[in-house]
């Protein structure tokens, strides 16, 4: 009794520190945001007007808009669709590895985030350009007549969006992949299971939370990426990432902007509600 | 010991050119806008250190300045001061503190962003153009118009700026840069509309690379993008829309709230100087509004289609100005024409 | 089995080998000789960029000097506070503790204009002034969640006997945090605060609407820069700091292995 009231007093002291700073620093910023999604805009551009309105969440009904959401979304699927597709055999090779090399790949994997994302966009646009080392090479050795089309893609953004996240699907798998008990592999061989049935039936759930961890990982920053689309895609889409950017800076409609920002946050929230109620735990996402 | 120690302050007051005595200047601009030599010249002539703070567009200088950010010299794009001088973000300036003002070429003063020029000292001035690879094209371009053109599907860079891009469709249709007029800036959208299939890229900071790559064959630049595709490949023709040009200075202010208006005059009056102008000029390839300055230019810099526009098209020019509301209307239409 | 062994080899080769190509890319063209504002192609080699560098005349250095500074600051704070935080909530479900977590992960979850312009508000609304001092908030802000999660998670997998063993055993509250709690949740500390580094070290978009003038760090630089032509001394930079990274677990790696070694030979 006197034990248990003691460490859970010790709890609430520690929690303080970051309470505090939660609700000044975070609670009183979104709460401004909020605020501003209901406030109307002033005709001047110059801040707004104290008058509660609705208008900014009916405008995002407008279809234009919405399709800019889906176009946003579908982005986000498909960079997560791939970036499964190329991550989970990663993460399960690298936990399958020799132990010595683990670290070492681990390290690899995690290096690239220590150079500035817009550098290493920019090696991608110097490959890709029609000029570039890759066109030159393939025009070399006579693959191909003309310089292919590789930049102002819509594929190119996925490649430059895949390749920002991937590590973000690595990490989980190669968690789950490496806490899994293989004994009961062995014995699903020995049983005379197939490799593949083996892995579908035990492997594949087994490290579901870890697949699982790295969709919520990557689904959630790509809805709001847009600077990929600019720097590899020509700017040829405009995502919800830049349609807040616009309607911030641009049009100076800040209530506007924040309304779709409340849009952003609830969808984003609700993926991570969804992620829990299918069994997801903070444990999967904590890639470490 | 005290008296030591002021001895020592003394001196180190008495010492030239130290920022104690003279001041410094705090720079809100664009990265490399001002050349690096002449900031340190101005440092070593009037003993004015300079602290340089970036921004990447104007839309966030505003932001900032109106939030309350403190600088001495802030340097940005026309439209962007006006919004700044009728918020009375400005500092009128002292021109007995500006002798050099007189080196100023009087068809950069006064205009539509600064009426009575008042409040802005003018650095560099351009007109975006259409450059493109007469090799790749079939026949001449003339206007903004051509650019509809079938051959051109698919191999047009246009400049992610929805003021300067739905300004030249309107000029295109005979209308103003700047209308707030529905029905004109509706046909405007419907105009820009069927040009869509032969847009491949909207680039505002780096255009020129993919025409120099081959990735386009027509863009459209801002002057010194197009000064320096001329650079790199002369073989590129340069040419001001017949419909008429959008013009742009970017110009030189003190923001009201500065605390070092004296220092920040030095500056100004500095970089009218027509030595430093001509540097300028020659560093950021755009055009020299300082006629002291012009004899100074090199001949192979003046020389170049984008610093030479004719009279008959300079009369033609229009700034993009602050239309109000409209803005959201223009940058609205912007968006759905990128979005199909 | 061998044939599995080749194909998952080359498979993880291959991979690393896509995601270090635009960084070879970005390697290479920092020893172009090409020194045009307006195009990029490489026209030979030369040393120009790591010349400028190394006299610093683009100011790079110093505005990575800065995001360092920044950077560390703002991990060492966000590391105490998320910590803590993880472990109170682990140790007690509190009524509010969802809704605390709740609040502290948005900052990883909404996009970053939308932040910027709420920092900018409300430190303008308050007469915060600009400068180092906002910065520090902002980064804290947005890094507590990601030393929060890894923490929590790691506590999640942790055995809950173990600290009430240590309390059994005598030791006071703070004894049995400091010598059996950290020590297990350190290695998630560690890669908390590693991420929270990455991201502190590439913000531009919060960096730049809460920061005065005179404070600049090296995401600021490289984004404004763009209109005038990024220059390839940011190459030259991304290579040194990548290579010095490299240097560094290098080095760790032997250090680690000659004592491992040396602790074996002893027994």
């Amino acid at each position: 009794m006197k034990k248990q009231k003691r460490e859970g007093s010790g709890a609430a002291w520690l929690v303080v520190p970051m309470a505090i700073w939660t609700i000044l620093f975070v609670g009183v910023t979104l709460g401004y945001i909020v605020w501003l999604s209901f406030m109307t805009r002033n005709p001047d551009g110059l801040g707004v007007i104290p008058r509660f309105t609705l208008d900014n969440y009916l405008k995002i009904l407008n279809p234009s808009y919405g399709k800019v959401l889906l176009n946003s979304l579908k982005l986000a699927a498909l960079t997560t669709g791939v970036c499964l597709l190329i991550g989970y055999p990663f993460g399960y090779f690298m936990a399958r590895a020799k132990k010595s090399w683990r670290g070492a790949l681990l390290m690899l994997v995690i290096v690239p985030f220590w150079t500035n994302a817009l550098v290493r966009v920019y090696g991608w646009r110097m490959l890709l350009m029609g000029d570039g080392p890759l066109n030159g090479l393939l025009l070399s050795i006579g693959a191909i007549r003309e310089p292919l089309k590789l930049l102002n893609t819509f594929g190119a953004v996925l490649l430059g969006m895949v390749y920002a996240l991937l590590p973000f699907v690595i990490l989980p798998a190669y968690s789950s992949v490496e806490k899994m008990d293989w004994a009961l592999v062995e014995a699903s061989r020995d049983m005379g299971a197939s490799p593949a049935r083996t892995f579908f039936s035990i492997t594949l759930p087994m490290t579901a939370p870890g697949l699982l961890a790295g969709c919520v990982l990557t689904f959630v920053p790509s809805i709001g990426l847009f600077f990929m689309s600019d720097l590899l895609g020509g700017a040829n889409e405009v995502f919800l990432g830049n349609l807040i950017n616009t309607q911030l800076l641009k049009s100076r409609d800040w209530p506007f902007a924040a309304a779709l920002s409340v849009v952003l946050m609830l969808l984003t929230s609700s993926i991570l509600w969804v992620y829990r109620r299918a069994g997801g735990k903070s444990s999967d996402i904590a890639v470490f | 010991m005290k008296t030591l120690l002021a001895l020592t302050l003394m001196l180190a007051l008495l010492i030239p050119g130290a920022a104690l005595a003279e001041g410094s200047v705090t720079i809100f601009t664009w990265e490399g806008y001002f050349s690096d030599e002449i900031l340190k010249q101005f440092t070593d002539d009037t003993g004015v250190s300079v602290e340089f703070s970036p921004f990447a567009t104007n839309d966030e200088m505003l932001v900032k300045l109106r939030a309350g950010g403190r600088y001495d010299i802030v340097l940005a794009s026309d439209y962007a001061l006006s919004i700044l001088r009728k918020e009375g973000l400005l500092t009128a300036l002292d021109r007995t503190l500006l002798p050099n003002y007189e080196n100023l070429n009087p068809a950069y003063l006064n205009q539509v962003f600064d009426p009575d020029g008042a409040y802005t000292i003018p650095y560099a001035a351009g007109s975006p153009m259409i450059v493109y690879d007469p090799a790749k094209v079939e026949g001449e371009i003339t206007g903004f118009a051509d650019l509809w053109d079938g051959q051109f599907v698919d191999s047009l860079a246009l400049l992610n700026d929805a003021r300067v891009m739905i300004g030249a469709t309107l000029k295109s249709l005979g209308y103003s840069y700047n209308t707030t007029d529905q029905g004109q800036l509706d046909e405007a959208a419907a105009k820009l509309k069927s040009l869509r299939p032969n847009v491949r890229v909207f680039d505002y900071d780096a255009p020129q690379q993919y025409l120099l790559s081959g990735e386009v064959k027509v863009a459209y630049l801002f002057t010194p993008y197009a000064v320096g595709v001329q650079q790199t490949n002369p073989a590129f023709k340069c040419v001001f829309p017949e419909e008429g040009i959008g013009f742009g200075i970017d110009a030189m202010v003190i923001p009201a709230n500065s605390e070092n208006k004296e220092a920040a005059h030095k500056f100004l009056d500095f970089m009218m100087r027509p030595e430093i102008a001509a540097k300028s000029a020659a560093w950021t390839l755009y055009l020299n509004p300082n006629a002291a300055a012009d004899p100074l230019i090199p001949e192979e810099l003046k020389a170049y289609d984008a610093l030479n526009i004719p009279e008959d098209k300079l009369a033609t020019k229009e700034f993009v100005e602050d239309v109000g509301e409209f803005e959201a209307v223009y940058q609205d239409i912007w968006t759905g024409f990128q979005m199909q | 089995m061998k044939q599995r062994k080749v194909f998952s080899s080359a498979y993880l080769v291959l991979v690393l080998m896509l995601m270090y190509l635009p960084i070879a890319v970005v390697a290479v063209f920092s020893l172009n000789a090409n020194a045009s504002r307006f195009t990029y192609n490489f026209t030979g080699f030369s040393l120009q960029y790591y010349e400028g560098l190394l006299r610093d005349t683009k100011g790079l250095v110093a505005a990575l000097r800065q995001s360092l500074e920044l950077a560390i600051y703002s991990c060492a704070i966000s590391a105490v506070i998320g910590t803590l935080g993880a472990v109170g909530m682990a140790r007690r479900k509190f009524r509010f503790s969802g809704a605390i977590e709740g609040i502290a992960m948005l900052p990883a979850m909404i996009p970053e204009i939308i932040l910027a312009m709420g920092f900018l508000s409300i430190f303008a609304a308050a007469g915060v002034p600009f400068g180092m001092l906002t910065l520090l908030i902002a980064h804290v802000t947005f890094c507590i969640p990601y030393i929060f999660i890894v923490v929590r998670g790691r506590l999640a997998g942790l055995d809950p006997e173990l600290p009430s063993a240590a309390r059994d055993l005598g030791a006071s509250p703070v004894r049995a945090f400091f010598d059996v709690t950290l020590p297990l949740i350190l290695p998630g500390i560690f890669s908390g605060t590693l991420l929270a580094f990455a991201m502190s070290m590439d913000d531009f978009v919060i960096s730049f609407f809460v920061t005065g003038p005179g404070t600049t760090t090296l995401p600021i630089k490289i984004y404004s820069s763009v209109r005038m032509g990024v220059s390839l001394q940011v190459n030259a930079l991304s290579t040194m700091m990548l290579a010095t990274v490299f240097l560094v677990i290098a080095v760790f790696r032997l250090v680690r292995q000659n004592k491992t070694h040396k602790g074996r030979s002893q027994t």
